[in-house]
């Protein structure tokens, strides 16, 4: 019977098959134990300016990096320093402790890729030359300009290395293999120093290019790679010079490569324990529009389509742009890919997305070009210095307006729900105003060891102004420097609210503290209410527009407060929704919180981003989707997720692909921004849990990523596994 | 003022007719199918669905329920489906917090319903639509009729899911409000047919053609069951009258699988098991029909 079901096609050669099965079994990653950091020796090395402290450290890189190999690729380049995978410049200076923080790498951006393949590195060498000729009479911004040569030296010599080691390896091989090799070394001999001539000099030079950044440490996203290669696939098939077949296994590599550093176990020391072995913040955007308005979806859209079919490589996280307009040909191909499972592909919708951005104050042109950092959170690529700020406004209600952690019996102030509700937007209004009122650098991805030494030249050459204000990414070069509020556990909030609104102020069963004393004692002895609550009433995500009221009223008030200062002191607030795992752990939101209104115990994993409280949603996917789209998210331009997980059975065949089709389509069409729906059965996931062996390949969206099933903890695994399954 | 007795309505739902579909249950059917997906919707009588493992024995049940069929004995909760007469008291607002005891039903206005199916209107975009199941939706007819004819005038696209029993005389109006007829060929034998699910196969059959002669658009789906209906014979039969029609666009197969039990078991009443077909036996009923130049759709695609 197997032919009547749903089987991955086969496409690409065996050869490339056999290696991507290898990167898929970790063999690359758990090569990275093999080369832990770069080493240097030097009694005076914390006596240099940071400056040349820094390029010290790339120098020793770019001398001692392993250079992996393998033979059978189509393309070359590698980040091999195990280091690196800390987020940390993989470097360690005389005999200090291996996990040592000399210089942290940076992530959460698209650099501008594009650059590099239309101009060369020869382009950007030329940008330094004319921005020192502005800067001659300041010192500092000279130095930085200078620092970036030294960078690109170290870049180039990086290069030159690998291409020796490349003849090396075409000297000890022979046949087939020797063959790849002379193809590899003639591909990577003129890029990225040149612009890219042609569609394969341009995977290699993109590929190479992103491997130097994570060779240093850093986890850039790659950005709309379509959009960057489809004009190059177009000219070479329009002259004959490559084959549909060839750029698909090109692109394959591509995914194969990219798998080098996963361990198929947690991902790396700098995420979270438990969080599965996907989130290297390697994002890639399909689709979409160009500055112009018009559809980017080309070619390379669909190739790389195929791949993901085929391969189920999902160390990539792929997020396809599409619309109400979209040629039902893309939002066919998405369905199909999606149906298998694995939680690679997820969507955004430009219809709100776009309007969002120019709502929020960018430019038409900018708006159009977006793209996102190591999640979804989108952003203007190739200028934007990003971060996220992690805010609990459950906690806020819970700590600072009920007081639910506070000793003794409730004695609370507020005589109406009115007056409940309105202190609670008070707080969250000076919450927000004391975070943006922090110092910048406080808020980014810097080392407690000080702001000073937070520079990275190679991902500066790659963000505007960078080069021409001549000042580091993390330094005031960014174009734009974004600080996102994003609130988590609004839906739970919310739900809270109402319960407050519904048993004291409408059934008037008790009076506020009374209750509140019940909730403070983790509703010890009150099954009774507590069932009630929870189960008797009817939360956001039903598709009811009088039981999303409150959730629809707070969405309002807090994207309305956050809008109130859209900019101070040249860093911007765009309003988001997320908690990216954080309801889990005992170390973040959850930890924090106490028992809840709506009938949660402490403790309980409550709602993923904008997701309703586990067991809230009762009605179905396609409610879901009508009170999420209700909420209005044209006023959240830094977005949110929505995560939906359908069985198996509801997706498969044709029928199965018609339907997710008429989802993806009704998701933009009701205002949706972005949607991660999963293909995996709920006993799939319990006997996954218990039979882990068996399941080595199973993956499952976690939150703004992929990751293997296995490789997540059993608090990550419950929160998989409490999302509703939409079965039908 | 017409009413509708639902057990469910159900949305996003891919396998019930083209596209995104919302499928709404209705309860009462005439004839009772041994192995029924959907226990809760075969007596058109109102019903309780109990949940024994959520009960918490607050009693509150045995308080409201007139007939005794909920009672308390040693402080326990006890029910008896047999006593139970549909008065629904039990299932009211603040009587049972545990959610152990459910209405398999509500009575909706048709005007409600069909509020409800349009709520889902943007999904339908493509080819999507309403699709009336059961149970068997021609046992509430005006109620039927009234939904089907208000989707349309919505230019809804309409199905409805029927097992063929019901009176020729409704087939002129059916026809004008429903574009596509999932029409259940549970069986071909006779006799077989009339043991296990109680239906009359001549019915069955001449309602079929009925439709079909006069235009109507169908779709052929036949449950398989091992030990029951999975033989040549049937096969062949299904194929004889597939090639009677003319707009019959597929054979369907629906292999069996045990998904009513549970609701049986919360309805009190015993639940018949039987065996699931593996994937060859399915083969080779669904090559026998493409042997006989029929288009099979096996798990959502065609064969």
């Amino acid at each position: 019977m197997e032919q009547y079901s749903q089987k991955r096609p086969c496409r690409l050669s065996e050869s490339t098959r056999t290696l991507a099965k290898r990167a898929k079994a970790g063999e690359f990653g758990r090569g990275l134990k093999e080369h832990f950091s770069a080493y240097i020796e030097d009694a005076d090395f914390y006596q240099m300016p940071v400056r040349r402290q820094y390029n010290a450290c790339v120098g020793a890189i770019v001398e001692q990096d392993a250079l992996r190999l393998t033979d059978g690729e189509w393309l070359a380049g590698s980040a091999s320093f195990e280091k690196a995978t800390y987020h940390l410049v993989p470097i360690c200076v005389n005999q200090g402790a291996p996990d040592e923080e000399i210089f942290e790498g940076d992530s959460h951006l698209t650099p501008d890729f594009h650059k590099v393949l239309k101009y060369g590195i020869r382009g950007i060498e030329e940008e330094i030359k004319r921005s020192k000729a502005v800067h001659v009479n300041e010192p500092d911004e000279l130095d930085f300009l200078e620092q970036l040569q030294v960078t690109l030296e170290h870049f180039k010599r990086w290069h030159q290395r690998f291409l020796t080691a490349i003849d090396e390896r075409i000297r000890q091989t022979e046949g087939e293999v020797q063959l790849r090799w002379q193809i590899v070394r003639r591909n990577l001999t003129n890029v990225p120093y040149e612009h890219a001539a042609n569609f394969v000099e341009a995977v290699q030079s993109l590929w190479f290019t992103f491997a130097f950044l994570r060779a240093l440490g850093s986890w850039p996203a790659v950005g709309r790679i379509d959009y960057m290669l489809g004009d190059y696939l177009e000219q070479d098939l329009a002259k004959g010079v490559i084959t549909i077949e060839d750029a698909r296994e090109y692109l394959a590599h591509f995914w194969i490569k990219g798998s080098e550093w996963d361990t198929l176990r947690n991902a790396a020391r700098w995420n979270r324990e438990g969080s599965g072995n996907g989130q290297l913040f390697q994002n890639v955007v399909l689709g979409g529009q160009d500055a112009e308005g018009n559809d980017v979806s080309n070619l390379v859209t669909y190739l790389i389509l195929d791949v993901i079919e085929e391969l189920a490589i999902a160390v990539y996280p792929v997020s396809v742009r599409i619309s109400s307009h979209s040629p039902e040909k893309l939002v066919r191909r998405v369905a199909e890919v999606m149906r298998f499972g694995g939680g690679i592909l997820a969507v955004y919708n430009d219809d709100i997305v776009i309007p969002a951005l120019m709502k929020f104050g960018y430019s038409k042109e900018e708006a159009c070009l977006y793209a996102n950092d190591g999640c979804w959170e989108v952003q203007i690529p190739g200028k934007t210095n990003f971060a996220y700020w992690g805010w609990d406004v459950l906690c806020t209600l819970q700590t600072s307006v009920l007081q639910l952690k506070k000793e003794g019996a409730s004695d609370l102030p507020y005589q109406s729900f009115e007056e409940l509700y309105n202190a609670y937007i008070e707080v969250l209004r000076k919450e927000f105003l004391q975070m943006t009122e922090m110092n910048p650098m406080y808020t980014a991805n810097v080392l407690p060891m000080g702001a000073e030494r937070a520079m990275n030249p190679a991902m500066a050459m790659l963000v505007d102004d960078c080069i021409a204000r001549g000042k580091d990414y993390s330094q005031g070069g960014a174009h734009y420097c974004v600080r996102s509020p994003h609130a988590g556990g609004l839906p739970d909030a919310a739900n809270a609210l109402r319960a407050i609104q519904y048993v004291v102020y409408e059934k008037k069963w008790m009076t506020l503290n009374a209750f509140m004393d019940i909730v403070k004692n983790d509703w010890e002895g009150q099954e009774e209410l507590r069932l009630h609550v929870r189960k008797g009433l009817t939360y956001y995500g039903n598709g009811d527009a009088s039981s999303d009221a409150m959730m629809k009223r707070l969405f309002a008030d807090y994207t309305g407060l956050v809008a109130e200062r859209r900019s101070y002191r040249g860093m911007l607030f765009p309003a988001g929704i997320s908690t990216f795992g954080r309801q889990i752990g005992d170390d973040w939101f959850k930890g924090k919180r106490t028992a809840n209104p709506d009938g949660h115990k402490k403790g309980e994993i409550l709602s993923n981003n904008i997701d309703p409280t586990p067991g809230t949603d009762v009605s179905g996917a396609t409610a879901l989707l009508r009170s999420y789209g209700s909420l209005g998210m044209i006023d959240l331009p830094g977005g949110t997720a929505l995560c939906v997980r359908f069985s198996g059975a509801t997706v498969r065949g044709e029928d199965g692909v018609e339907g997710l089709m008429d989802f993806l389509y009704a998701f933009c069409d009701l205002g949706g921004h972005f949607i991660q729906p999963d293909v995996v059965d709920t006993e799939t996931l319990k006997d996954a849990q218990k039979n882990p062996e068996k399941y080595s390949n199973l993956n499952v969206r976690v939150t703004g990523w992929s990751a293997r099933f296995a490789s997540l903890n059993a608090e990550w695994q419950q929160m998989i596994i409490e999302r509703s399954e939409n079965n039908y | 003022m017409m009413q509708l007795e639902i057990t469910d309505i159900q949305r996003g739902c891919t396998h019930d007719g083209p596209g995104l579909r919302t499928t709404v249950f209705l309860k009462g059917c005439p004839i009772h199918c041994a192995w029924c997906h959907n226990p809760e919707t075969q007596r058109i009588k109102k019903e309780i669905l109990y949940r024994r493992e959520n009960c918490m024995n607050c009693l509150h049940c045995t308080q409201v329920c007139p007939a005794h069929a909920h009672r308390e004995e040693n402080s326990k909760h006890v029910y008896s489906p047999d006593l139970c007469i549909g008065c629904m008291k039990c299932t009211e607002e603040n009587v049972c917090p545990a959610g152990a005891i459910n209405a398999a039903s509500k009575t909706m206005e048709v005007s409600e319903v069909l509020e409800q199916v349009l709520l889902d209107r943007v999904f339908y975009r493509r080819k999507g639509g309403l699709t009336v199941s059961g149970g068997e939706p021609t046992m509430q007819q005006d109620g039927l009729f009234a939904l089907l004819e208000g989707a349309k005038a919505e230019g809804i696209s309409t199905c409805i899911e029927t097992c063929g029993v019901f009176s020729e005389s409704i087939i002129p109006r059916l026809l004008s409000c429903v574009d596509l007829f999932l029409y259940d060929i549970k069986d071909t034998d006779e006799a077989r047919l009339k043991a296990n699910t109680g239906a009359d196969l001549s019915q069955v059959v001449s309602n079929l053609l009925a439709i079909d002669s006069k235009g109507g658009a169908s779709v052929m789906r036949c449950i398989l069951i091992p030990e029951v209906n999975m033989d040549t014979v049937h096969m062949e039969k299904v194929a004889e009258l597939f090639h009677e029609l003319s707009h019959c666009q597929y054979v369907e197969l629906l292999p069996y699988h045990p998904y009513g039990l549970s609701k049986t078991e919360q309805l009190g009443r015993k639940a018949m098991r039987y065996r699931q077909p593996e994937e060859s036996e399915i083969a080779c009923f669904a090559e026998g029909l493409m042997a006989r130049g029929i288009p099979v759709k096996l798990y959502g695609t065609l064969l």
